[in-house]
């Protein structure tokens, strides 16, 4: 059954007009996707590449000084290499490089950006990781890859088996098959599973063909893209199977099909979203920019407790000279040092609803295959929010780094060496979210898809027929 | 009239049907949830907001008698009202901020993003008023209509329908109104319920936003008619409706995002900071007395008032160099946004001029604009806030070098200063400049409603 099944099947699908056409279209859809992809990415690079060159230039400048003066030479800028002004006007710059997935599944990489500037002047409460941008484009959203897998591609998988079974039902020839020793329910899986192998190999084809274009080279996180793809197709795939199999009519299967498109496409994640922010509401940012001034004003009001209620945590920082030999940028160093300390509970409010958040959509999410498609791809792209979270963690820990690291400098009033300089922090972007989750939700997908399959196949489908015939 | 017999008709039809009921219920019961929501959510932000704004004055006007040059750099908050008709369409607010830190020597960007603070699921869309109507009413609209004239044609009673003396003419918009009516009836039930949410409502607004969706609706009901009455199989007639639903109000707008990006980018925002870092280190820094440019407006003042020396002066030269500071500062900061609206008009006027692709993008900016929640008024609200941090610097200023000598960094003005720079207040452009502003738009919803219609009367020749 199955060698003949494949054969027709292979003959039905290449003398179909629609779906070589559709076919075609889908390879110009994706191309166009992976140019746009590419574009962001190249951007990106790009923009990357320039922060980071002005920002070595300003390192390369610290460093000629140092080397002068290590020399026993004289520099005019010599100031430069107060703790202050590395600390503050060199900084650091803190980046977080393009993944070659990102090309892909550009996520939510145009809302935030990848490289951000670590000064010891900046409150960590009102550090903005926001791109510049236009907010229409936001809104409408990118023309990715992942746009066309997500949203189309259920949809031309629905165009092409929708009516599967109905078909042969409505012509009559589903009894004539019936009449033969096979199970018929087997005899639609097969055919199923051959349009689904034809599917997911011209795909390979395309999506081959985009990440060549866009210069991607082999890798695993490719390899489980290219997973996590067939496995939305089986989702979908196993759903209209079901509906194939529970439905009497054409018409009332696409009806049905296109309802659960929209249904688990576009209505479910908006639901999921809007009720993940009301049952975990965000504090209010707006609130929060007058506690942290009401914070700000009390600290410098009382310049002289900071620095004493600094100093008695800090011992180790109280030199010989007295406290009263400190001055305005002991006090400024040190009443940041305190603010972050006092504010950090109130940030990290927003950081838990923020998780939990993310916590309610990972397991609402269970429901949309769009959801764990679209969490899956963005995830390997990095440029999800969990990314981004991460991103914005390992700044703030390093912001934190950062001071501390100059505040023996600070209060011993001396100036930075060519062999300190060599010494500083230096930022890294460390992920360790892994691709765990991505094989989570390609195993969701998929163990959907087989339950599915085998609901379909338990159903006697000659008995239904025949009560089908009856009525 | 037969017109009005073949809509009864249809409306009969269609709610004896299951499906209508169905679809009927979860449109219904989505809306009824969304606008709860919205209003519930537009209540809670802003409340925030007004707090806020009352918290940031008395904290400004707390400082008590201080020295003005402190106080700006304290600076204070401008925050953007809610305006009462997002609660409909709450547009780009997501991704634009609230409140803007007006502070001394620099212009800073709006704040507090809210989509920051989503997951990344929030990119899929909210369940808001506007969502329902841009995307799921014109669904429903081409469930209802795919198969109303296929239907006919398949059963074989479109034949016995021409019998009776009815013109095709008469038949389709017969069709078109049975299936305009209910979508016509819940949309304006819908923003009745809103309506009935909104303080301060300004009719005006709300009728014009209704008026553009019920266009948007006719053409997309026109759209569905054509198609049925050029189609034999409903089946076909339903997947190549949604082929164009999803073009129109997906594939579309995100495309004519990425090529106006691609087209005219905008800066990073680091890139952008270094522009005017880099501009402000040519020019006067009001803090730093021995650079070049000060030292040449030193003698350009002394020589204006002809005394020799800077403590001859009648007021604090101190303060005289930081307010033309500021006022070479706010020129750069002005130079470079201007760029930057440079590059969203540009922007704005390839959207324009791609909203000819599909009705979406028209009623899409339409609604924004009515609803405030537009870009452009992201804008004006931050050249409001920009022109209330001039005001505010110029005022301490000047208080500071007329009351106070050369070097007299200890001097504190009198408290009353505080009250004498004005209380930020933003309002909404008003009906007239938004109509004004979305010219463009209104002629192309006009031309896809005209256009629709004419290939409606071109369809029913051929039915």
């Amino acid at each position: 059954m199955v060698s003949q099944n494949i054969r027709h099947e292979v003959r039905l699908l290449s003398r179909n007009y629609w779906f070589v056409s559709l076919s075609l279209v889908l390879v110009l859809l994706c191309l166009y996707a992976g140019y746009n992809g590419l574009r962001h990415f190249e951007r990106r690079q790009a923009d990357q590449q320039q922060a980071i060159a002005a920002q070595q230039e300003k390192e390369d400048l610290i460093q000629e000084v140092a080397l002068n003066l290590s020399k026993g030479e004289e520099h005019p800028s010599a100031f430069r290499l107060s703790p202050m002004n590395v600390a503050i006007y060199t900084g650091q710059l803190a980046t977080m490089p393009a993944t070659e997935i990102s090309k892909l599944a550009i996520g939510q990489s145009d809302l935030y950006t990848h490289q951000i500037k670590i000064s010891s002047s900046e409150d960590l409460a009102t550090l903005s990781f926001n791109e510049l941008n236009n907010p229409v484009q936001l809104l409408f959203g990118n023309f990715d890859l992942a746009f066309v897998l997500t949203y189309l591609v259920p949809l031309v998988i629905i165009a092409f088996t929708y009516n599967l079974r109905t078909q042969e039902l409505e012509s009559g020839r589903l009894r004539l098959l019936a009449s033969n020793p096979i199970n018929t329910n087997l005899w639609l899986l097969q055919r199923f599973i051959i349009r689904y192998c034809s599917l997911a190999i011209i795909l390979t084809f395309i999506l081959t063909l985009t990440a060549v274009m866009v210069g991607m080279a082999f890798s695993l996180s490719l390899v489980t893209f290219f997973l996590l793809t067939y496995a939305y197709l089986a989702f979908w795939f196993a759903v209209s199977y079901l509906v194939n199999i529970y439905g009497y009519s054409s018409a009332k299967n696409a009806v049905s099909l296109l309802s659960l498109w929209i249904l688990l496409v576009l209505i479910l994640p908006t639901v999921i979203n809007q009720a993940a922010n009301t049952v975990y509401p965000m504090p209010s940012r707006v609130t929060l920019l007058n506690e942290i001034r009401q914070t700000k004003k009390e600290l410098s009001q009382e310049q002289d407790r900071v620095l004493d209620e600094y100093l008695r945590n800090h011992p180790e920082l109280i030199r010989n000279e007295g406290q009263n030999a400190y001055g305005y940028w002991q006090g400024y160093f040190a009443s940041q040092e305190l603010m972050e300390e006092e504010l950090s509970p109130v940030i990290n409010r927003f950081d838990e609803q923020l998780t939990k958040q993310q916590k309610w959509v990972d397991s609402w999410g269970l429901l949309s295959p769009a959801v764990l498609f679209q969490d899956g791809a963005t995830e390997l792209a990095g440029t999800s929010s969990k990314n981004y979270n991460e991103f914005k963690a390992n700044v703030r820990s390093f912001s934190l780094d950062w001071r501390a690291h100059f505040m023996p400098f600070v209060f011993d009033n001396t100036m930075l060496e060519h062999s300190d300089l060599e010494a500083l922090p230096k930022f890294e972007y460390r992920s360790i979210l892994g691709t765990s989750g991505v094989l989570v939700n390609i195993s969701v997908l998929l163990i959907l898809s087989v339950l599915m399959a085998i609901r379909g196949l338990a159903l006697e489908g000659k008995q239904e027929l025949l009560s089908f015939s009856r009525s | 009239m037969m017109v009005f017999r073949v809509a009864k008709k249809e409306i009969l039809e269609m709610t004896r049907s299951g499906q209508f009921k169905w679809m009927l219920g979860i449109v219904v019961a989505l809306s009824v949830v969304a606008i709860y929501i919205s209003h519930v959510h537009w209540q809670e932000k802003n409340l925030q907001r007004e707090l806020a704004q009352e918290d940031a004055r008395s904290l400004w006007l707390a400082q008590g008698a201080t020295n003005p040059h402190n106080a700006a750099h304290y600076g204070t908050y401008a925050f953007k009202p809610q305006f009462p008709l997002s609660l409909i369409d709450p547009g780009v607010e997501k991704f634009t901020g609230v409140s803007i830190f007006l502070e001394a020597h620099s212009r800073n960007e709006a704040d507090n993003v809210a989509a920051a603070d989503q997951t990344g699921l929030s990119r899929f869309g909210d369940l808001t008023p506007d969502f329902i109507l841009l995307f799921i009413v014109p669904l429903m609209i081409i469930a209802l209509g795919h198969q109303s004239v296929t239907k006919e044609k398949e059963q074989g009673t479109l034949r016995i329908i021409k019998t009776q003396g009815i013109s095709n003419q008469q038949l389709i918009l017969g069709k078109w109104l049975g299936n305009y009516a209910p979508v016509a009836i819940l949309t304006t039930i819908i923003f009745i319920l809103a309506a009935l949410f909104i303080r301060q409502i300004d009719w005006k607004f709300v009728a014009t936003m209704w008026l553009v969706y019920l266009a948007y609706f006719a053409i997309v009901n026109s759209i569905t008619l054509v198609i049925s009455s050029f189609l034999n199989n409903s089946g076909i007639s339903l997947v190549i409706l949604l082929a164009i639903w999803i073009v129109s109000c997906l594939a579309v707008p995100k495309t004519a995002s990425s090529f106006t990006n691609e087209k005219h980018p905008y800066p990073t925002r680091q890139e952008f900071d270094a522009a005017v870092a880099e501009d402000k280190k040519k020019g006067l820094d009001g803090h730093d007395p021995w650079s070049e440019a000060s030292k040449k407006l030193e003698q350009e003042t002394l020589q204006a008032y002809e005394v020799s020396k800077l403590e001859d002066l009648p007021f604090n030269f101190d303060a005289f160099r930081m307010q033309k500071g500021e006022e070479h500062e706010t020129a750069i900061y002005f130079k470079h946004n201007e760029k930057l609206k440079e590059v969203h008009q540009k922007q704005t006027q390839v959207y324009r001029s791609l909203a000819f692709l599909s009705p979406f993008l028209p009623t899409r900016f339409l609604s924004m604009s009515l609803a405030s929640t537009d870009y452009s008024t992201h804008w004006n609200f931050a050249d409001a806030a920009e022109k209330h941090r001039v005001e505010m610097q110029r005022v301490l200023n000047t208080n500071f070098a007329e009351n106070s000598k050369l070097g007299e960094w200890s001097y504190k003005a009198d408290a009353s200063l505080l009250s004498e720079v004005p209380e930020f207040n933003f309002e909404a452009p008003d009906f007239g400049e938004v109509m004004d502003a979305n010219k463009s738009n209104l002629l192309i919803l006009t031309a896809w409603l005209l256009g629709s219609f004419a290939l409606l009367f071109f369809a029913s020749t051929r039915v």
